[in-house]
């Protein structure tokens, strides 16, 4: 990769791509393999793979055994919201809250990352794919509008991107998530075996290995999981999908990349016949520079509110309240997953039995609600749950010994085994959840900011209820003893799966974007992070915007040849 | 259910999203200086070597290496010293004198003047004591309890205690294998 200090020569190119995350990589590789000279615009700083300062460090090697102070903590407010996110090893891909200010209408825990990369350096890393349970929920549910998508039209392009970026798993024949192309599966440890079978047996419910883009198999010079369980610091093995470790350098490789950090796209900016995009505004909060690049087709990819904000702040005559805002959806329907509840309980089997290595996965029981007449309810879509088991370690409380030799010969063995699941669920799309631009409070650079204003509303409530329910339930049924429930209350954000402020749908009147991710209006402009999604499943996300980035690029570079563009 | 009660909840379980080793880093650890010159920042010289003597006997040295070897008194100065108030800093030091109060009494002698019997009597006395006690607002724990959590993290989160055999130290595991037969030469991992 090479960084672009141009000359006026060189701020056109074929293609520009904004952000260079889970999308913008994926956007970067099919757009330079497809042979356009294509420019990444990142925000943030460069991370070159393998650029990983903290990854081999030991406890011991990091400040105050790499845990953060008060006074450090003092910057990232919200970032830390998460409980997990923010340690000294991981401190340097976050952003200070304190210079990146939003507003928050409603609580709202916006988790951003701001690098190249992005946050696929830091994502939960499980990969589902979406099928017609999903695509056709909102038309058979009369709710919000209808993907203009169906599972058969994006079925290839998930075989696609999972074959590129190597997603672990098992085939488990299931209609509401979809088999795919996987390497070897991760390995089921003898709790999760038995609670399987019980599960399977007493209550017809599936319990199945997580599906995770952690590599099993060697790929190219991406090595195999080793199971370190320090994922967030960077993978020196490339052992799991990073834009850094998989797309980014494929598209690197064609010789047709360019990749400008430190480029904060401000808007975007309108041909003369108003009918096209020409090329983009940037901010450079290095230098305090402006410039503007130019390209025949546009890839957004900013992060979901990141290019609403980009959209939002690109307004003309033509476009007064936001770029390709004719149907005045642009920053509504803001949807997350909703979690941080289910049950746990121990087991006394499987004592001379234990599991080597940190598993960078768990166990997955898919969706089982509302999938036919009998297992309707009194709330809409669903939830699966993710969890697994494992045996305590030192850290546990030894509560009948004290002290002494006894207390060493009883932390080196492991303790008791426990299994434990979390539900994820689906919310649903909300006109009234929003995001809008905040001229009044600028950020660190001088630019306007966004206010949040989403909330959970009763479907997610009454879901709630069942999501500890059956969890309850399962536990019991299957055996387990001291079984316990929680709900640990979560506000939208925390999920970190923000997605639908500039949805897909068949009619420009109702929707941003249309079935190929353009905007509707403006069709070399395409959308491809988690605003395009009309609504959200209960699986995580990242794996469909690949799959929908791989197909939008075809589709733009088809367009292109037929000169459509 | 507050942070530390969800992180206690979940970590276990969700491996890749609350893992182990995040929360143990958020729960625990702090930097032991082992140069010669070190002086207690929080605590007197008289604490530190209470400290070290009550480390030293809930993890005493015996084929692996013990508290001291560890320097856990000296994390748990450090820890202390960056992560505590004032006032919480003070319920420690006026906690610690239970150590040589029991000692007193029962011995006419300083803790760190028993031999390792009779601190284990007096460490029996304090740890009897502890299961008893409430600490409503988790910022004023038993003096035992404190003293036997910090050590034992101190030690794991150490080099010296992370190597030192107790358990397996693996930072990099290889494949992940589920299920495989525990013996009686198998030990718990590190995981840090």
């Amino acid at each position: 990769m090479y960084i672009n200090t141009e000359g006026t020569k060189e701020v056109t190119y074929d293609a520009i791509v904004i952000g260079s995350g889970i999308s913008g990589g994926w956007a970067a590789k099919e757009l330079c393999e497809k042979g356009l000279k294509t420019i990444v615009l990142e925000r943030g700083r460069m991370i070159k793979h393998g650029d990983y300062p903290t990854a081999n460090m030991e406890d011991w090697e990091l400040p105050n055994r790499n845990r953060m102070t008060a006074e450090q903590m003092k910057d990232y407010k919200i970032q830390e919201r998460t409980g997990y996110t923010m340690t000294p090893a991981t401190q340097a891909m976050w952003p200070k809250d304190t210079e990146h200010p939003y507003t928050e209408a409603k609580p709202f825990d916006w988790i951003r990352s701001y690098q190249v990369g992005g946050r696929s350096l830091l994502w939960g890393r499980q990969s589902y794919r979406h099928g017609d349970l999903d695509f056709e929920a909102n038309a058979k549910d009369g709710i919000a509008v209808d993907w203009p998508v169906r599972y058969k039209d994006i079925a290839p392009w998930y075989d696609y991107v999972e074959t590129f970026a190597g997603i672990s798993g098992n085939n488990d024949g299931l209609y509401q998530l979809p088999d795919g192309k996987f390497m070897p599966a991760m390995e089921f440890n003898c709790l999760e075996k038995d609670v399987k079978e019980k599960l399977e047996k007493k209550m017809n419910r599936k319990l199945i290995m997580g599906r995770t883009a952690h590599l099993t198999e060697p790929k190219g010079s991406r090595g195999v999981c080793q199971t370190r369980d320090r994922c967030m610091r960077g993978c020196p093995f490339g052992a799991y999908f990073s834009s850094n470790a998989s797309t980014l350098p494929a598209a690197e490789a064609t010789g047709n990349l360019t990749i400008r950090p430190w480029s904060i796209v401000t808007d975007i900016i309108l041909d003369d016949t108003k009918k096209q995009a020409k090329g983009v505004r940037i901010y450079d909060p290095e230098t305090k520079e402006t410039k503007e690049y130019f390209a025949k087709i546009i890839f957004l990819c900013a992060s979901t509110f990141g290019s609403t904000q980009i959209l939002l702040n690109s307004t003309s005559d033509r476009f007064p309240t936001g770029f390709g805002n004719e149907s005045g959806e642009l920053g509504h329907n803001v949807m997350d997953h909703h979690f941080r509840l289910g049950a746990s309980g121990t087991s006394d089997q499987f004592k001379d039995q234990f599991s080597i290595g940190r598993r960078p996965t768990g166990i997955y029981i898919p969706r089982f609600q509302n999938l036919d007449a009998g297992s309707k309810k009194d709330y809409l879509r669903g939830f699966g749950y993710q969890g697994g088991a494992g045996r305590d370690g030192w850290g546990r409380y030894v509560a009948e010994i004290g002290y002494g030799k006894q207390l060493k010969d009883t932390l080196a063995d492991p303790g008791d085994w426990g299994f434990g699941i979390m539900a994820f669920g689906e919310c649903l799309p909300y006109h009234e959840n929003k995001v809008t631009l905040n001229k009044d409070l600028k950020d660190v650079n001088g630019l306007p900011t966004l206010t949040l204003d989403a909330e959970w509303k009763e479907n997610e409530r009454l879901m709630r209820v069942d999501m500890i329910d059956s969890a309850k339930e399962m536990l019991e049924a299957v055996g387990l003893k001291n079984v316990n429930t929680y709900d640990a209350g979560c506000n939208p954000g925390l999920g970190i799966h923000e997605m639908g402020t500039a949805r897909m749908g068949l009619d420009p009147k109702t929707s941003v974007l249309n079935k190929w991710n353009q905007i509707h209006s403006i069709p070399n402009v395409y959308v491809t992070d988690g605003s395009f999604m009309t609504s959200a499943s209960c699986v995580n996300p990242s794996l469909t915007y690949m799959a929908f980035t791989a197909r939008a690029v075809n589709h733009a570079v088809e367009e292109l040849k037929k000169q459509n563009l | 259910m507050d942070r530390r009660e969800v992180l206690k909840a979940t970590s276990l379980f969700v491996g890749y999203a609350l893992t182990a080793g995040t929360a143990s880093a958020i729960l625990n650890g702090c930097k032991a200086d082992t140069s010669t010159g070190w002086k207690p920042k929080s605590f007197s010289a008289d604490e530190d070597n209470l400290m070290a003597e009550v480390c030293e006997s809930i993890l005493p040295k015996t084929d692996t290496p013990g508290a001291k070897d560890a320097m856990c008194h000296r994390w748990i100065d450090e820890y202390v010293s960056v992560f505590k108030t004032e006032d919480e800093i003070k319920h420690l030091k006026e906690g610690l004198k239970a150590f040589d109060s029991h000692a007193k009494s029962k011995y006419s002698k300083a803790f760190v003047s028993l031999n390792p019997t009779e601190k284990e009597e007096i460490l029996a006395i304090l740890f009897k004591e502890s299961k008893d006690y409430k600490d409503a607002t988790g910022k004023k724990p038993h003096i035992f309890n404190f003293m036997r959590e910090n050590t034992i993290s101190g030690y794991f989160t150490s080099e010296v205690g992370a190597k030192g055999g107790l358990c397996d130290f693996s930072p990099v595991p290889g494949p992940y294998q589920g299920c495989l037969p525990y013996t009686a030469t198998s030990k718990a991992a590190v995981i840090l």
